[in-house]
């Protein structure tokens, strides 16, 4: 029987812990592709797994049920993979700031006229694709993850990252124009 | 836009990886009722003592504070106290160990709660996750 994550979550407070087993079961290989795709390496991204989980099984008590499960999951694991990141000093300290001292959000308030959706030809080698994840921003690689290995919608997006579902959609674009532009440079 | 992005491969973790969180899952459980578990031994057999202590002092205060006395003349002359009845309440409530009584209620208390703790913490000792 398919359970949703509300029932999942009461059985679980009622006394049932193969309910725990079930939500896991659920979500680990979201959450790992999630990891992966932001850490970089298969080995990080099973240790971020399992901490996330291991932080849900300590948090769940608290969770409130009139929320999203998936999205509060989601959260949990990105706020891992931030602090992972910073510890590997991966990451600017602001999210927004660029390694070159700019600034993510005032460059993509400023491309708020491009269209992304054009062009987007490019897209058909599976690794390059994938290469070029891991060249554009921390920001721009967690939407297009949700969005796109996630298949989350973008007011998802935005309650995971905590950010309006506007600033999401800019970010989106911008992720995407920049994944054009990095898989249509000629290649050395 | 998005079949542009069915491109993005779904990577299978390795074998094993959802057994291995579960496993980590049920033995922090294992250590965290483990813990309780020691904690809550020690809480009740402080709180038993404590309400033995109460009760030990309750019996002392009862003879020496003269409750003894006012109890015995309720069997013994009790048609007389219904007239005093106001003044012979007044004695018999100031004469009892009050602080004493509150240590044992508030130990017997105590002790249940984390007899409580104690039986819950034994009973995932021995606990399998199972997928649904």
């Amino acid at each position: 029987m398919n359970y949703s994550d509300i029932e999942l979550i009461e059985s679980y407070f009622n006394g049932d812990e193969n309910a725990f087993a079930e939500i896991v079961n659920r979500y680990f290989k979201s959450i790992y592709n999630f990891s992966f795709r932001l850490v970089g390496n298969t080995k990080d991204a099973e240790d971020i797994t399992q901490d996330v989980f291991v932080k849900v099984w300590k948090n769940i008590k608290k969770f409130d049920t009139s929320k999203n499960l998936k999205t509060w999951i989601f959260t949990i694991a990105r706020n891992t993979c931030v602090d992972y990141l910073r510890k590997k000093k991966d990451i600017p300290i602001s999210f927004f700031d660029t390694e070159e001292g700019g600034n993510y959000m005032e460059d993509t308030l400023q491309d708020e006229g491009i269209l992304a959706d054009k062009a987007f030809d490019v897209f058909k080698d599976k690794k390059a694709v994938e290469k070029a994840l891991n060249k554009i921003s921390i920001i721009q690689r967690e939407v297009i993850t949700l969005k796109y290995v996630n298949e989350m919608s973008l007011t998802e997006v935005s309650e995971i990252l905590n950010l309006s579902r506007e600033t999401v959609k800019s970010h989106h674009r911008r992720a995407l124009l920049k994944l054009r532009d990095i898989l249509s440079a000629p290649k050395r | 836009m998005k079949e542009n992005f069915q491109l993005f491969d779904i990577k299978e973790p390795k074998s094993g990886l959802e057994s291995k969180i579960l496993t980590i899952i049920k033995n922090k459980e294992k250590r965290q009722n483990q813990r309780v578990f020691i904690y809550s031994i020690l809480a009740s057999i402080s709180s038993f003592s404590l309400a033995v202590f109460g009760l030990i002092n309750i019996v002392r205060n009862y003879f020496e504070s003269g409750l003894s006395e006012y109890l015995s003349l309720i069997f013994s002359d009790g048609v007389s106290l219904l007239s005093y009845w106001q003044a012979y309440t007044l004695s018999v409530v100031e004469s009892l160990p009050i602080f004493y009584i509150t240590v044992v209620i508030a130990s017997v208390w105590i002790f249940t709660l984390f007899i409580k703790k104690i039986l819950k913490s034994i009973k995932p000792f021995n606990y399998q996750f199972n997928l649904i």
